[in-house]
C-alpha cells in the first residue's frame, strides 16, 4: 500500500510559556531561540499510522511537507522512523498562505507523487490547530475523507478505518485512494531507528517550487488568503485568592457558596 | 574548525535521549533499590541501533565515528551511566578487542550476536591481586597437548554473573611478566567455569558486576585470542574506547544535574526568593556549566582524534580524568542544591551521584590517568 503523509513544521508545544512570544504586529509566533522546531506531533503519529501499514502489506511511504525555510529536518525525523521518501515544498509564492492555499499545494504535490491507496494528515496541527487541511485535500481531490482515524486496516480491498468519537468509534469501510487524518489515540510513535538517522541524515531532499506543480497561482500565497487574522494576542491570565470568612465552617461554606453563584461558577 | 553538531549528530542525541527517557528511567529506581541489571534493555537497545554504534557495519555495528557514538554515550547516560554501561560493555570494550587481534573466524563467530544483543560478551582483566597493575594478574594458562588448561578467578567484570561468553587474560609464563600475558574466550557451560554476582554495591546500582572462577577448565588452542605477549596491547584499543564512553557518560550524568539543579533552584523558595536568586547558588550553578562545557570539549577533542587514527593517548587521560572527577563534583553540588529532597531517590541527582564515583574508578582511575598524563609530558614513567 502506498501512503503519502503530509506533515508540518510547527514551534515545540513544549516551550516553556515564558518563552512563548508573539509579534502582534505581523500576527506571527516569534520563533524561539535555542528551542527547535519540531514535527507536529500528530503528523509523527500520522507517519506512525503509516509505518504500521507498512510493516503489515509493505508499500512506500512518501512524506510532504510546506516549508518556506526549505528546513528538510522533519522530513528526514520521518525518514529515519522508517519513511522512504521526502519532499519538502518551498517558493516565496507560498508566502501568506492560509489554510485552502496550504491544501492546493498539498494537492497538487500529491497528484505530482501520483501512485497513492492513502493520504494521511494529522488532526490538527499544534500550533493553529484549525484541522482544515485534511479535509480540504480530500474535497480538492474529490476522495473520500475519514476524520480522527485511530488504526486503519485493508479488508477485502478496502480500507477499514477506525474513527475515534468521544465516547466510542466508528468502523468505515473506504475505497482506495481516500484521505484520513489521524488521532493522537494511535499512541506512542516509534523513535527513529540508528540504521534510519544514518540513511536519512545522508539522504538528498528534493525542493519542488512552485513552478515545479501544476499549481494555480490565484490560489497560493497571501493573494488567495480568503479571510484575514484580525488580532493575535496572548490573553492575560489573572488570578486572585479570596478568604472566605465565617463564624462556623457552616457560616463560612454558605458564603463561599453564595460568592461562586456570584462569580457564575456554579 | 567547527564546534556544531552535525545533523546526523542531533538525531542520534535527540533520539538516544528519547530512548533513556523511555526505556531506562521509568524502572531505574525499583531496579536500583533492588541492585537489578535488567538485561532485557540489552535487546531493546539493539533494535533501536545504539548498541553498537562504533563497532563497523560489517559486524552489526552502526560504524559511526567516536564523536557521535560518545554524543550517544552522554544522551543516554543522561539517564543512567551504570545502566548504559552494564547494556553496552560487551560491544566495547571487549568486541574492540576481538575485532583487533581475533581470527575472521572469531569475529564472525562473536562479534554479529554479540552487536544483536543476541550474546552477552564480558572481558575480564582485573583479579583479586591485579587491578591497575596487569603484570600481577595471577591467573594461569598452562599449555598441555593441544589445549590450554586456565585456572583463577576474576573480580568485579561488567556482566560476569550473566555473560555468555568472556574474553579473558591470562598469564602463560610468570617469568615474563607482561610479555606472558595472553587473550581466551570460555563460553559459558564450559567445564571448570562458575561465576557469581558481586552485591552489596553503595554505586552502580542499576549496573550489574560478577566475579568468575576458572578450574582446570580446558580450552581448545583456537580459543586463543591474538599472540601470547600481546595480550596487554591487543586490549588497548577497547580500554581506549571504554575511557572514551566512560567520560562521556560521565558528562551525560553532570548535565542531568545540572538540568535537575537549575529546574529545581527555580521552583524552589526560601528566604523570600527562589534558591537560584541567590548569589551562591548562581556561584555554583555557573561552575557546573563551565565545568560541564570544558569536559564536554576534552571529551569531543579525545574523540575526534581516536576517529582519525591519530595518537591520543593525553587527551583521552585528560578527557576521562577531567569528566568523571567533574561529574563527582556536580553530582555532590547537585544534591546539595535540592537540599534533603536530594538525597532521596526520587530526583535523578541522587541516582547520579551514587553512580560518580564509580566513574572515576573503572576504566582506569583518576590517578592511573593522571601518571599517563604525567608519563607523557614528562617523558619518565612514575608507576613502575
Ligand atoms: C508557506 C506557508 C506560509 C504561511 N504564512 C502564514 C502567514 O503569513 N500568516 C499566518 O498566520 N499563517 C501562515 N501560514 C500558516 C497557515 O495559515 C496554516 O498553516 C494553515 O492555515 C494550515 O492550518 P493549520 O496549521 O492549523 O493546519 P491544520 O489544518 O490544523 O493541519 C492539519 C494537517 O494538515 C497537514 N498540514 C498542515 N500544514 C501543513 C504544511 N505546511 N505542510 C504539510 N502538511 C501540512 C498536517 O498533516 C496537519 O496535521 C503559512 C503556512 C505556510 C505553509
Ligand atoms: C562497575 C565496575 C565494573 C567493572 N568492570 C570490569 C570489567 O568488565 N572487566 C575488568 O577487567 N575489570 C572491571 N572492573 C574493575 C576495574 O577495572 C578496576 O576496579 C580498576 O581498574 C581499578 O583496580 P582496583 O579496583 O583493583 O584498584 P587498585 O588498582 O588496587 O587501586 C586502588 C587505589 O590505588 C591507586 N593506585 C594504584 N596504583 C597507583 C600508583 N602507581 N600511583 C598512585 N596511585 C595508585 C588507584 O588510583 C586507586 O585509587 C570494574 C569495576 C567496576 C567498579
Amino acid at each position: 500500500m502506498d501512503i503519502i503523509v503530509c506533515v508540518k513544521k510547527i514551534p515545540d508545544p513544549e516551550i516553556p510559556p515564558a518563552k512563548f512570544k508573539l509579534d502582534m504586529e505581523s500576527k506571527r509566533v516569534i520563533p524561539p531561540e535555542g528551542i527547535p522546531p519540531v514535527i507536529n506531533p500528530y503528523d509523527e503519529q500520522a507517519v506512525e499510522l503509516a509505518l504500521r501499514l507498512k510493516d503489515k502489506y509493505g508499500g512506500k511511504i512518501t512524506v510532504l511537507t510546506i516549508d518556506n525555510d526549505a528546513d528538510t529536518s522533519i522530513v528526514k525525523h520521518a525518514l529515519a522512523m522508517g519513511a522512504d521518501e521526502g519532499i519538502v515544498l518551498a517558493d516565496k509564492a507560498f508566502e501568506g498562505s492560509d489554510s485552502f492555499s496550504t491544501s492546493h499545494i498539498l494537492s497538487q504535490a500529491i497528484q505530482k507523487v501520483g501512485n497513492f491507496d492513502l493520504v494521511l494528515c494529522g488532526r490538527q496541527a499544534a500550533d493553529w490547530d484549525e484541522g482544515l487541511v485534511g479535509a480540504i485535500i480530500a474535497e480538492n481531490l474529490s476522495l473520500p475523507l475519514v476524520t480522527l482515524a485511530e488504526a486503519v486496516d485493508v479488508v477485502d480491498g478496502k480500507l477499514k478505518v477506525k474513527r475515534v468519537t468521544l465516547d466510542g468509534y466508528q468502523i468505515f469501510a473506504v475505497p482506495t485512494p481516500a484521505v484520513a487524518t489521524v488521532s493522537n489515540e494511535v499512541g506512542q510513535p516509534r523513535l527513529p531507528s540508528g540504521w534510519g538517522i544514518i540513511s536519512a541524515s545522508r539522504k538528498q531532499i528534493p525542493i519542488w517550487k512552485a513552478g515545479d506543480l501544476d499549481a494555480d497561482p490565484s490560489q497560493i500565497g497571501a493573494k488567495a488568503v480568503r479571510r484575514r487574522l484580525v488580532k493575535l494576542f496572548i490573553p492575560v491570565r489573572e488570578k486572585k485568592c479570596e478568604i472566605i470568612e465565617g463564624e462556623t465552617t457552616a457560616e463560612a461554606s454558605v458564603k463561599l457558596a453564595e460568592r461562586l453563584r456570584k462569580a457564575g461558577v456554579i | 574548525m567547527d564546534f556544531e553538531l552535525t545533523e546526523e549528530q542531533r538525531m542520534f542525541r535527540d533520539m538516544a535521549r528519547k530512548f533513556a527517557e523511555q526505556e531506562i528511567l521509568p524502572t531505574l529506581k525499583e531496579n536500583e533499590r533492588q541492585e537489578k541489571f535488567d538485561s532485557s534493555i540489552i535487546k531493546k537497545m539493539a533494535s533501536q541501533g545504539l548498541l553498537a554504534p562504533h563497532m563497523p557495519q560489517e559486524y552489526g555495528g552502526l560504524g559511526l565515528d567516536y564523536v557521535t557514538s560518545a554524543i550517544i554515550w552522554e544522551a543516554l547516560c543522561w539517564a543512567s551511566l551504570a545502566v548504559t554501561q552494564a547494556a553496552m560493555s560487551g560491544p566495547i570494550q571487549p568486541a574492540t578487542n576481538l575485532l583487533d587481534a581475533g581470527s575472521e573466524q572469531q569475529k564472525q563467530k562473536y562479534l554479529p550476536p554479540v552487536c544483536r544483543g543476541d550474546l552477552i560478551l564480558s572481558g575480564a582483566v582485573v583479579e583479586p591481586n591485579a587491578g591497575s597493575d596487569s603484570s600481577m594478574i595471577e591467573t594461569t594458562a598452562v599449555r598441555s597437548g593441544n589445549h590450554w588448561v586456565i585456572n583463577g578467578t576474576k573480580v568485579f567484570i561488567t556482566n560476569g554473573e550473566i555473560a555468555d561468553v568472556v574474553l579473558f587474560i591470562a598469564q602463560t609464563d610468570k617469568s615474563k611478566g607482561l610479555k606472558g600475558l595472553a587473550s581466551f574466550i570460555v563460553e559459558r557451560g564450559t567445564p571448570g567455569f562458575s561465576s557469581k554476582p558481586q552485591k552489596g554495591r553503595i554505586s552502580w546500582r542499576g549496573g550489574s558486576e560478577g566475579s568468575l572462577r576458572f578450574i582446570d577448565i580446558e580450552l581448545p588452542l583456537e580459543n586463543q585470542v591474538g599472540e601470547t605477549g600481546r595480550a596487554l596491547r591487543d586490549a588497548l584499543r577497547g580500554i581506549d574506547t571504554a575511557r572514551l564512553f566512560l567520560a562521556a557518560g560521565a558528562l551525560g550524568i553532570a548535565q542531568s544535574c545540572l538540568d535537575a539543579s537549575i529546574k529545581y533552584a527555580k521552583e524552589r523558595v526560601q528566604f523570600g526568593k527562589p534558591i537560584g536568586g541567590h548569589q551562591l547558588i548562581q556561584e555554583i550553578i555557573a561552575e557546573m556549566a563551565t565545568k560541564i562545557e570544558a569536559a564536554r570539549w576534552l571529551i569531543y577533542r579525545a574523540a575526534d582524534l581516536k576517529s582519525r587514527g591519530i595518537r591520543h593517548i593525553k587527551e583521552m587521560s585528560y578527557a576521562k580524568y577531567f569528566a568523571t572527577e567533574t561529574a563527582l563534583w556536580i553530582t555532590s553540588q547537585a544534591v546539595k542544591i535540592h537540599g534533603s529532597f536530594g538525597t532521596f531517590d526520587d530526583y535523578p541527582v541522587g541516582h547520579h551521584y551514587q553512580d560518580a564515583i564509580t566513574a572515576t574508578i573503572l576504566g582506569g582511575t583518576t590517578q592511573m590517568h593522571q601518571l599517563t598524563i604525567g608519563q607523557q609530558l614528562l617523558e619518565m614513567a612514575a608507576f613502575r
